[in-house]
């Protein structure tokens, strides 16, 4: 175990000294400084997960952090003047952009772009009396200009919840439109059919609904990711294949695979139900049929919705 | 029958999507039906390390693990996705360095690849042979050579005239007396040798008629035009090949019409005409450039008749729409692979309500006969 742990503490130490060296400025950051900040990487994305790992992995994730964002992170924290100058100047326009993106308008991003500079800063002091600052939680693994906005969205995210009492009795009116209006033109709801017909229609709906619901829950966490990326977040195919780490066309046959998969998975849950196969097929069809031709008002609909969340997180 | 089924699952989705995101709207964030609270959020260095595809392969299915079930979270992602813009996908995980050749290479001759590649590469190589073989026919029509007496023609003549009127008097006579005898034509015959024609061609130039049946000999004996097609009929009249026998010497007229005899026994095809008219050019200055034109004409209405053919095929425009052939099948040019297709078929119940409520889409739909790709408000409709 000690052996391990020495073993481990050497491939940081030199891991460490090859970074620096690779560094374009290292603001005279020097190699120890950064053993922590690399063994805290090392854990969290390797040895977390494998406890094992090789040293040849583990010298392979040391060469793919990005030594001059870390070295240049380290010196701030070590609050080297020419460091904290070169952050605000290089990474000012990214914190203002992606401040703006999460905000309603121009007074808010500012304010949160401000806030920003004083969390990195460590305004606040922690138990041990040093600067609490976000700046220790960014491992190097992936860019700085990437991780600051991600800090941005988190911290817009606290924000909109902090807010979020006052707003609601207001957005509920909004939410209470529209939802009556989905009322109307659910899977069930098929104007102009007798009671009786509509009645037995909203409970096939329901059903449905109930079925491909524990459909998606039964999938593998890759497929039920990229159904919820495309469906629910409104990525495009690009851009989930992207996060996939996929080409757009191998997204675009997982996703037809995925639906003969969901079909299939919705099928027996209501055959076990007791339809009958015909049942079945006839309500894929009505219901697609339904849906497509009041597809409009749905969307309509969720333009508005959208709108109000966007006021609401600010 | 796949299609149809996979459309249904893609309108299903989007509309529980969209439910789904309506009932979780009122509350603190969306969380769509089936997530549970997730303990354990995933921090800001995690979600752009995630973002950013610079994740070990554990790691990753840890993060996609949570993702898959945390609104949160995944908004973040969504937002640093679509903020960083999209860039080519790279390799799963890690990035890597360059793969190994080998990688390479059975990446390369997957079957996946090899699918489309080997019949994209069968068709490419029938359209190179065909190319080649078209332009090499088409140079070997229309190239026309004329190929100058030989020399010893010209020596014949000459000495012909220099002959001693004697010998050239009993030659005549031996002609006269022996008719030619053609053989069948050999191609490949080599040209006749000066001295046997100086010796057995000898014909008297003294009086008028022998100087006709010089004439007569003179063309009988001159070399046939290379441009003949080399078909296995016996050459005509004015053929150089020399029949190797005693008495070769037969008259132009006799020759002209057996070879005409000879052709007429023979399939005519285009390439004979074109031959057979530069064949009779050679006699005349006028017919060469007959000729000439008729070359340049047949060149430019091949090149004519290329293009016009692939214009009229790409696109068309029906009711402000463009839509381009793809196949036996066609496409409106605003379709993007992003969107999702609705197949109908015509005549179906489908088509029929489909109609009734976009007569617009209807109308488009009518000016198409096969298979055809319309986008209409944001959806790609399939009719076929």
């Amino acid at each position: 175990m000690s052996q391990r742990r020495d073993q481990l503490e050497k491939l940081f130490a030199e891991g460490a000294r090859r970074l620096v060296a690779r560094a374009t400025d290292h603001y005279g950051v020097m190699p120890e400084s950064l053993t922590p900040r690399i063994k805290t990487a090392v854990e969290k994305y390797l040895l977390k997960d494998d406890p094992e790992t090789s040293a040849k992995t583990i010298n392979e994730f040391i060469e793919k952090l990005q030594a001059d964002d870390l070295c240049l992170i380290v010196a701030c924290e070590q609050k080297n003047q020419n460091a904290w100058s070169d952050l605000v100047e290089r990474f000012s326009p990214t914190v203002r952009s992606a401040a703006r993106s999460v905000s309603a308008n121009e007074e808010n991003a500012e304010d949160l772009a401000q806030s920003i500079w004083a969390e990195l800063h460590g305004l606040r002091a922690r138990g041990d009396g040093k600067p609490a600052g976000k700046l220790a939680y960014y491992s190097g693994r992936g860019s700085l200009a990437g991780w600051l906005r991600a800090v941005i969205a988190q911290l817009a995210i606290d924000q909109h919840r902090k807010d979020s009492r006052m707003v609601q009795a207001e957005e509920d009116s909004d939410f209470d439109r529209i939802t009556k209006r989905e009322d109307q033109n659910n899977w069930s709801s098929h104007g102009g059919l007798n009671p009786e017909m509509e009645t037995a229609q909203k409970i096939a709906g329901a059903a449905m609904q109930e079925a491909l619901s524990q459909s998606i829950g039964q999938m593998t966490a890759e497929d039920r990711l990229l159904v919820k990326l495309y469906y629910f977040d409104g990525l495009r195919l690009r851009e989930a294949g992207a996060l996939m780490g996929v080409h757009e066309a191998t997204t675009s046959r997982r996703l037809t695979r995925i639906h003969e998969q969901l079909r299939q998975a919705v099928e027996r849950i209501l055959l076990d139900k007791g339809w009958t196969t015909a049942e079945t097929k006839r309500a894929f069809s009505e219901i697609a049929i339904h849906l497509d031709t009041n597809v409009e008002s749905l969307v309509a609909g969720e333009s508005v919705m959208v709108k109000n969340r966007n006021e609401v997180t600010g | 029958m796949k299609e149809a089924n996979n459309n249904e699952m893609d309108t299903l989705l989007r509309s529980y999507a969209r439910g789904v995101r309506g009932a979780g709207g009122k509350h603190d964030g969306w969380r769509a039906d089936g997530e549970r609270p997730v303990a354990g959020h995933m921090d800001a260095d995690e979600l752009n390390a995630f973002t950013e595809g610079a994740v070990p392969e554990r790691a990753r299915a840890r993060f996609v693990e949570h993702l898959a079930d945390c609104g949160n979270c995944r908004s973040i992602v969504v937002s640093l996705t679509q903020a960083k813009g999209v860039q080519v996908a790279s390799p799963l995980v890690d990035k890597q360095s360059a793969p190994a050749f080998w990688d390479r290479l059975s990446a390369f001759l997957s079957p996946a690849v090899l699918r489309y590649a080997v019949p994209a590469m069968a068709l490419a190589a029938v359209m190179v042979v065909s190319f080649i073989a078209l332009r090499k026919q088409a140079n070997t029509d229309f190239v026309a050579q004329h190929q100058p007496a030989s020399a010893p023609l010209k020596e014949d003549q000459s000495s012909n005239a220099t002959a001693s009127p004697e010998s050239r008097t009993q030659n005549a006579q031996d002609q006269r007396q022996n008719p030619v005898q053609l053989s069948a034509p050999r191609v490949n015959d080599v040209p006749q040798d000066t001295k046997t024609l100086q010796d057995k061609a000898s014909v008297t130039t003294g009086t008028t008629e022998d100087s006709r049946q010089d004439a007569r000999v003179a063309a009988a004996v001159e070399p046939k035009p290379t441009f003949a097609p080399e078909a296995p009929a016996p050459p005509p009249p004015a053929a150089t090949q020399v029949n190797r026998t005693e008495n070769f010497m037969i008259s132009k007229e006799e020759a002209e019409r057996e070879a005409n005899q000879q052709q007429r026994a023979q399939p005519q095809t285009a390439n004979d005409n074109y031959s057979s008219r530069v064949d009779m050019a050679k006699n005349s200055p006028s017919n060469m450039r007959r000729v000439e034109g008729l070359m340049a004409e047949r060149r430019s209405q091949g090149a004519r008749q290329k293009r016009g053919e692939s214009d009229e095929a790409e696109t068309r425009t029906v009711s402000g729409r463009e839509f381009r052939r793809e196949g036996s099948g066609w496409v409106d040019t605003g379709y993007s692979s992003s969107m999702s297709t609705i197949s109908v078929a015509r005549g179906s119940e489908h088509y029929r309500a489909l109609v009734a409520d976009e007569p617009g889409l209807g109308n488009i739909a009518s000016q198409f006969s096969g298979d055809v790709l319309i986008v209409w408000k944001g959806k790609a409709y399939r009719i076929y």
